[in-house]
């Protein structure tokens, strides 16, 4: 039992010097680990923040553009419209697909919360009330810091678009416009809806970041110009 | 034997080969893992510049359905420029901002429309009943020097003359 006491038992620990050097690769690791995991959890954070947006902004441009594409006329009001932030109450008329008529005509009102962050889409006379695009938006659970903010929301005639986007193919529609036929301007829409993200610094050494993406989109009101739109004039002007 | 001896007498702590070979290893798996979301954020970033470009086709696409539904003239001299499509002088348009703080990394694409292509059914005898309309965008992905653009996006549609 000795003997065996002795094969196996290891009394040599280890030296100073390896437990010294075992826990400075130790820390550089851990230190190495953290730091990266830092950036990267900050690369994630606003990387999701950016789809999220992207996710929010396709969805309202490609609901309204669906609007607007059944749509026989519009209405647009500015609401607010100063250096910062541009907003516009949108009306959207469209037949009701059962009947056809003036008489049976729904209104999609189209408003901003900026409050909120929210855009809703109202349809008259009221089916579900006041209806958010997306009721996930903006994510509940945003960090110390964080908010996003609607920037725009306009819908401009062709040409008549007050500042148009930098290298956008818009940026000659008002020249464009000199030579097109009225029929085709009143029927022709650019939807620009501009979301912001920021990220402002809590801690000290952190940085503050913000993004700001335009979401655009043109529509030609087919409806406008299609004999459904003429038979509902001629219609119109029977009954008055 | 001598070697041997030496190995059979470890006496429990970690030498430098295994140091070694475990930093190895843990290096390795944490590259492959950073390689690994970079590719999935490569991706995401792709699907996003996609989306775009077929946003932007589709806008191109409903100026030129506007244009030929109520708009279009095919004897005016400035039509007929556009029926014949501007592939030789394509649109640039920006399809990607990405990072707000560098404007040198913008992606940009290209956007062109093919000649319009009348549709005569002989049935309707009406002549041209509609046109065939064709729009492509094309860009290239960032860090690639390539002056061919790679990615593409197609589009077809139709329009048919307000008169008909």
């Amino acid at each position: 039992m000795r003997l065996m006491n002795r094969l196996y038992s290891k009394d040599e620990g280890w030296t100073f010097v390896e437990a010294m050097l075992a826990v400075v690769i130790m820390a550089i690791m851990v230190l190495g680990l953290t730091v990266m995991l830092m950036a990267f959890r900050e690369h994630l954070d606003r990387s999701w923040a950016v789809r999220t947006m992207d996710q929010y902004g396709n969805d309202v441009v490609e609901r309204l553009t669906h609007s607007l594409r059944n749509g026989i006329n519009v209405q647009v009001n500015t609401r607010i419209n100063n250096y910062s932030i541009k907003i516009d109450d949108i009306d959207v008329t469209a037949l009701d697909p059962m009947y056809l008529d003036d008489a049976h005509a729904i209104t999609n009102r189209w408003r901003v919360n900026t409050r909120a962050v929210q855009v809703y889409a109202e349809e008259k006379p009221k089916k579900s009330g006041l209806n958010a695009v997306d009721p996930l938006f903006p994510p509940k659970r945003l960090g110390r810091g964080e908010y996003f903010e609607i920037k725009r929301f306009t819908l401009s005639e062709y040409g008549k678009d007050r500042d148009s986007p930098d290298g956008s193919i818009w940026e000659n529609e008002r020249l464009d416009s000199w030579s097109r036929s009225e029929t085709f301007k009143e029927a022709t829409y650019l939807i620009r809806f501009v979301l912001a993200y920021h990220r402002n610094a809590i801690n000290a050494g952190d940085k503050s970041w913000d993004f700001e993406k335009e979401y655009n989109n043109r529509v030609y009101m087919r409806n406008k110009n299609l004999p459904i739109r003429k038979s509902v004039e001629a219609g119109q002007d029977q009954a008055g | 034997m001598k070697l041997f001896k030496k190995w059979r007498s470890d006496d429990g702590s970690i030498d430098f080969i295994q140091i070694v070979t475990g930093l190895v290893i843990i290096g390795i798996a944490s590259i492959a893992t950073i390689d690994g979301f970079h590719q999935g954020y490569g991706w995401l970033d792709y699907q996003n510049r996609h989306t775009k470009a077929v946003s932007v086709a589709r806008s191109y696409m409903e100026y030129l359905q506007g244009r030929i539904h109520t708009d279009f003239q095919p004897a005016r001299f400035e039509d007929a420029q556009l029926m014949q499509g501007n592939r030789n002088a394509p649109l640039e348009v920006l399809l990607d901002g990405r990072d707000p703080d560098d404007p040198n990394d913008n992606v940009f694409c290209s956007v062109h429309h093919g000649p319009f292509l009348p549709v005569d059914r002989p049935e309707t005898g009406e002549g041209v009943d509609y046109w065939r309309i064709r729009v492509w965008v094309d860009w290239n992905e960032p860090n690639s020097n390539s002056p061919v653009l790679h990615h593409q996006v197609f589009f077809e549609g139709m329009m048919l003359p307000e008169g008909l």
